[in-house]
């Protein structure tokens, strides 16, 4: 049901059953290995080429989300995925060994949130009873792709971020025990003319506080209802860049955290060749499926807000000298109260 | 609102307004500075020692094999791009770029990691159209404005009939 002007509300509150987090080495080298519930030694994931590595993440992470979410293949009724490649042939290639109905979305990093509130909208709505999103990207896909080979020299500045190599898949259903989705806020194109690939945190920081302020306006919620409101992949640049803006708007945020997924995955410290911090649709997925749903099953967390950043550039766009079109979609997660 | 050029609507949220002008300000507060100056150390630090290692290479093939500076110059420059390649190959060159900056761009290694790079990431797409098609992707262009510059060299050559070796 639609509230406000862009906030959906899930009257019938769908759970996430089960959800899986696969990664690659270097993110299970960082803080949060302990929650992902697998991890490649090898950043070719035992595959040939990257593109089949990522393929690989992602259909190793829908069939344990399966394990996890105690369905059969047979029962799960559509799967939304998308990821960063060209024609998303990530999710399609998985989606044909998955073999249940698909729609294939892009929302560049955005697309975990995006796919994870289209999956509770049709749960919602009764069109299926168990809906998969998931998402992947691979650090060396994406530097093929959008930057350089991977294995040329050049020197990148402090600004840019480091795509992240992991897959993420979540089971929503109306039935079952899990945190439940109560409301997703789907953000409008931000663009305030940021041309640099290097510097996307700052090109996707304006979509981030846009989608944040238009969810407290719908919903009539505040900061402090939320333990946690974690933004997707703005790295350092982009996360002190919404924070101020949202000081500046006076929405401080008071009485919970305010944390982004691209600084919890990697030590910077530790991994000083991340920069920024983290990026890619893998990484808001991760931290989501890995971290932070086990932190709301331990009741660690009872109220999260995940705000999925996305820069919807292409390499040609930046070639031709256009600016970054950039978008965020926020879905709050909830644990209910015991005996609720 | 979708924030549009200058003349369009503003960015907004409650009370906050700007446009694209207002917000490259706020956003340069947070911005990390790029170390021009330490960049630039680095960049001659490793330049130079590339250059070093090359001169090293050169006086070797002059004493042992009985070159000229003139007749070693090609093998060495043939040693630096081999191990160019062997360090591209083994994924050190572009951690070693990283630090190093335009230090291990500009000498000939940084044209061979250019080539050597690309080969191995469309190795995947096959033989002709993987890598015979895009190993000079990052490379034609030097080729191309190299060609460009060595004629307009050779017409201001012309012109003014300058001397040099032919």
């Amino acid at each position: 049901m639609l509230i406000g002007s862009q906030t959906w509300r899930f009257a019938s509150k769908p759970a996430i059953i089960g959800a899986a987090a696969v990664v690659g080495p270097e993110e299970g080298a960082g803080p949060l290995s302990a929650d992902f519930d697998f991890t490649y030694d090898n950043l070719e994931i035992d595959e040939k080429t990257w593109e089949k590595a990522e393929r690989k993440l992602l259909e190793h992470a829908s069939a344990l989300a399966l394990v996890h979410a105690g369905i059969s293949k047979d029962e799960l009724q559509i799967f939304i995925g998308g990821d960063l490649m060209n024609q998303i042939i990530s999710a399609t290639f998985a989606a044909r060994r998955i073999a249940v109905p698909y729609l294939g979305v892009f929302g560049a990093c955005s697309t975990s949130m995006e796919s994870l509130a289209l999956a509770a909208l049709i749960v919602d709505s009764g069109a299926a009873r168990y809906a998969m999103a998931g998402t992947a990207s691979h650090n060396c896909t994406a530097e093929k792709q959008f930057r350089y080979p991977t294995e040329y020299g050049s020197q990148k500045p402090p600004t840019a971020q480091y795509t992240i190599t992991g897959a993420g898949c979540a089971v929503v259903s109306s039935q079952g025990t899990g945190p439940k989705i109560t409301y997703a806020t789907i953000g409008q194109i931000q663009d305030l003319g940021v041309k640099d690939p290097f510097n996307m945190g700052e090109a996707m920081a304006p979509a981030a506080a846009d989608t944040i302020v238009a969810h407290f306006r719908d919903t009539g919620r505040s900061p402090d209802d939320y333990d946690l409101i974690i933004t997707g992949d703005l790295a350092s640049v982009g996360h002190a860049i919404v924070k101020d803006m949202l000081n500046k708007d006076g929405l401080a945020m008071a009485g919970t955290e305010f944390k982004d997924c691209g600084l919890m995955i990697y030590d910077r410290e530790k991994q000083p060749y991340v920069l920024a911090g983290g990026s890619g649709c893998g990484c808001s997925a991760v931290v989501t499926y890995g971290h932070i749903l086990k932190k709301l099953k331990q009741r660690e967390l009872t109220r999260v807000l995940v705000i999925a950043t996305g820069a919807l550039l292409s390499p040609l766009s930046y070639q031709q000298g256009e600016s970054i079109p950039c978008i965020a979609h926020a879905v709050a997660l909830e644990m209910e109260d015991v005996g609720q | 609102m979708p924030a549009k050029s200058k003349s369009g609507p503003r960015f907004r949220l409650n009370s906050l307004s700007m446009n694209e002008q207002e917000y490259k300000e706020l956003a340069k507060e947070h911005r990390p500075k790029t170390q021009v100056f330490r960049n630039c150390i680095k960049a001659f630090l490793v330049g130079g020692t590339i250059c070093l290692i090359g001169q090293c290479i050169q006086q070797l093939f002059m004493t042992f094999a009985n070159m000229t500076s003139q007749e070693a110059s090609s093998p060495t420059v043939a040693v630096l791009i081999i191990i160019s390649v062997v360090l591209t190959s083994l994924g050190v060159y572009d951690k070693i770029a990283q630090w190093a900056g335009a230090g291990s761009a500009v000498p000939v290694t940084g044209f061979a990691n250019s080539m050597c790079s690309s080969a191995i990431e469309s190795k995947a797409e096959g033989l002709v159209l993987g890598v015979g098609a895009s190993m000079f992707k990052l490379a034609g262009s030097v080729i191309v404005f190299g060609v460009v510059a060595a004629f307009l060299v050779g017409v201001v050559h012309i012109i003014f009939g300058l001397g040099g070796v032919h």
